[in-house]
């Protein structure tokens, strides 16, 4: 109870107060505009919070989060063009209603199943999060080794569609983060007797990097090939939908909650999938599914409840067992490590309040995130007509102010438009960038639990399947990689067999 | 074929990457004095190891006859090499510069200049009202807002400084 009370007191001090509403406001701005994501938001902000107090940073970082995911449906639906990927399916409906002259209700039905996807994952997080750490309180440095390798598993699904092109990104990320001084030997290692490199590479700035550069690059080839986006609506306001259709919708946006929470539990996964699956589950059920995709309320309702649903249900396994699911997580959970929150099961022992203190943040986060998000849609409005390549501009300013704040140091900056130009070369040989940054957030307590495991066992290595739960997750990973790799290849052939059937007929035509 | 041109070069380029990696570990990093402990040097090298692996898949595949494009499923951004040419030259040009800027005439001067030379020469808006309102503007309120309100570290100049 002390906890909680300190919690609260935390929560309140307006210094908190307005980190999580300003967060809040940013993720929003960041999910809303195409091309700008919410994941490089996080990043921009983490240099920022590098000041604060924890109670502070933290609650930063998750409004930045939970406004990022909600803000995405704004562009869905007046633009046609999804904000954050978990949009994507919002975009079907929701724009539909644009078209059809009901933007302000398409608008108000997302903010509020928003809200209340996002409050049901919350409630959900709190009961099931201390299960499982208690769980995992019993785990040992084999347990812990498994498990992390398992989260590096959820490489797989942030890999795009090739497995090894994934995989090769994860290990760049491991390899980034044994640059330096080791710490259990005390040696340098690859820093080629250069000091400023016993540091080793910092977080923050390859986060900065490798999100927001190449992002700024992208966006200036667009504007040089003249195929930014353009909006033209005016006059828009949010409309909630009256109390019959908030009635028939409930059960549905219930449902969906569900749905988003069980997805986002899942590392690996995320809100698109969530979204699609509750699209496709809220047109299977509806009495009328012929009305999907041209304007109906349940197809905005329903993947925006799920998609919302899926932060309370990513938080389960980020802060019980320390695994990041998707992207934003991987950067928070660099950014409450920085801040000096080691999530996992101890966590629940050492840091009551800052746990009590994450839900309130949360909760929050969602007030404001509904509050500014159903009041202030015609500032939405006005920020999607500024031309994207202006607010590059700005965003090249933060990236350079943001790395310096971390260590007051030039030469991070300098560090930082070179992993941005190798972020963005790797991203043109179609090698993806999220597992680089779960490279580098799990790499060193991997790598630790693996070393502290075999002095342990003075040398053997069979020790790694001594216990039931290792192998378990074990099985897990190979189980992860084998059902991606499997999904791969029959892609792939179907591709394969698309292209010969193409071929024959056209020899056929000859 | 340029899909499978690039995996060629990728591959390559890792691969030497690996090389040099893996030399690097052996020469420069001690390792462990008895066998009961794995070292400093065992895990950059299993990693070297394991990236030169990948590398040689990814090679393997670019030689098979199916095009690297149907096998992963994903074919290269349409880009127009000048267009990107030009948007990697300006960022890094952009970035590199404030980064000097920075450190010699501290963040006011630094950051309108460069927005004034993003929105001016380098996008090619010659718009007075906007270039200048863009300038004062950004500097002025990321001053304001981080460097007052949130109380975030911003940069002094060696030469001039406008920060107060």
């Amino acid at each position: 109870m002390d906890a909680f009370a300190s919690a609260l007191g935390a929560v309140s001090d307006p210094f908190t107060l307005l980190a999580i509403v300003t967060g809040a406001i940013i993720g929003i701005v960041f999910g809303s505009v195409p091309g700008l994501t919410y994941s490089m938001a996080l990043a921009l902000v983490l240099p920022i919070t590098f000041k604060f107090d924890t109670s502070a940073a933290v609650g930063m970082l998750l409004g930045t989060y939970i406004g990022g995911m909600t803000g995405g449906s704004v562009s869905a639906i007046l633009l046609g063009i999804p904000g954050t990927p978990s949009a994507a399916a919002t975009v079907l409906d929701g724009y539909k209603m644009t078209r059809n002259g009901r933007a302000g209700l398409a608008l108000g039905g997302a903010v509020l199943a928003s809200g209340f996807g996002g409050v049901f994952s919350l409630l959900v997080m709190i009961v099931s999060v201390d299960l499982v750490a208690r769980l995992a309180i019993q785990f040992g440095p084999v347990e812990i080794f498994a498990l992390v390798l398992f989260g590096l598993s959820t490489i797989c699904g942030l890999a795009g569609k090739s497995l090894v092109r994934g995989m090769i990104a994860g290990v760049i990320g491991l390899l980034l983060m044994t640059i330096g001084l080791d710490d259990m030997d005390g040696v340098a290692r690859m820093t080629f007797g250069w000091t400023p490199l016993l540091q080793g590479v910092d977080l923050l700035v390859a986060m900065v990097g490798l999100f927001a550069v190449p992002q700024i690059m992208k966006t200036l080839i667009d504007y040089k090939l003249d195929r930014a986006f353009r909006l033209n609506a005016s006059g828009v306001r949010s409309e909630l939908p009256t109390f019959r259709q908030l009635r028939n919708s409930f059960w549905l946006m219930f449902r969906c909650s569900a749905l988003g929470t069980a997805v986002g539990s899942i590392p690996g996964t995320g809100g698109p999938i969530a979204a699609f699956l509750a699209y496709d589950h809220a047109k299977r059920f509806s009495k009328e599914p012929q009305r999907f995709g041209k304007g109906k309320l349940d197809g905005v309702m329903a993947p925006e409840s799920a998609n919302n649903a899926v932060t309370g249900g990513a938080m389960i396994p980020l802060l019980s067992l320390g695994i990041p699911g998707d992207p934003a997580t991987a950067v928070m959970l660099g950014g409450f490590l920085i801040h000096g929150l080691v999530p996992g099961p101890m966590l629940f022992t050492t840091n009551k309040p800052e746990v009590y203190l994450i839900y309130l943040a949360i909760f929050v986060a969602y007030v404001t995130v509904v509050v500014f998000q159903y009041f202030g849609i015609r500032g939405f409005v006005k920020l999607l007509k500024v031309p994207p390549h202006l607010m590059a501009v700005g965003i090249l300013i933060m990236c350079g102010v943001g790395t310096f704040a971390i260590r007051n140091s030039f030469l991070d900056v300098y560090m930082m438009v070179g992993v941005g130009l190798i972020g963005y070369l790797l991203m043109r040989a179609r090698i993806p960038i999220t597992p680089i940054i779960l490279g580098l957030v799990l790499g060193p307590t991997l790598e630790r639990e693996f070393r502290t495991a075999v002095i342990m066992s003075e040398g053997s290595f069979g020790v790694f399947f001594s216990s039931t739960t290792a192998v378990i997750f074990y099985a897990l990973t190979i189980g992860v990689i084998g059902f991606h790799f499997y999904g791969q290849m029959r892609d792939a052939k179907k591709t394969r067999d698309a292209a010969n059937s193409k071929k024959a007929q056209q020899q056929g035509a000859n | 074929m340029a899909s499978r041109r690039s995996d060629i070069i990728l591959s390559t380029i890792l691969l030497l990457v690996s090389a040099l990696w893996c030399w690097g570990v052996v020469t420069t990093i001690p390792g462990a004095e008895d066998g009961s402990r794995l070292g400093a040097r065992g895990f950059p090298l299993g990693l070297g190891l394991l990236l030169g692996g990948l590398s040689l898949i990814i090679l393997l595949q670019s030689f098979r006859p199916t095009p690297a494009d149907t096998i992963d499923g994903e074919a290269p951004p349409d880009i127009s090499r000048g267009a990107e040419l030009w948007a990697v030259a300006a960022t890094v040009g952009l970035l590199v510069g404030y980064a000097a800027l920075l450190e010699y005439t501290g963040f006011m001067i630094a950051t309108a200049l460069v927005v004034a030379a993003a929105v001016g020469p380098v996008l090619g808006i010659w718009r007075p009202r906007l270039i200048l309102g863009m300038s004062i503007g950004l500097s002025l309120g990321i001053y304001l807002i981080f460097g007052k309100l949130l109380g975030v570290y911003l940069p002094y100049g060696k030469l001039i400084n406008l920060a107060f």
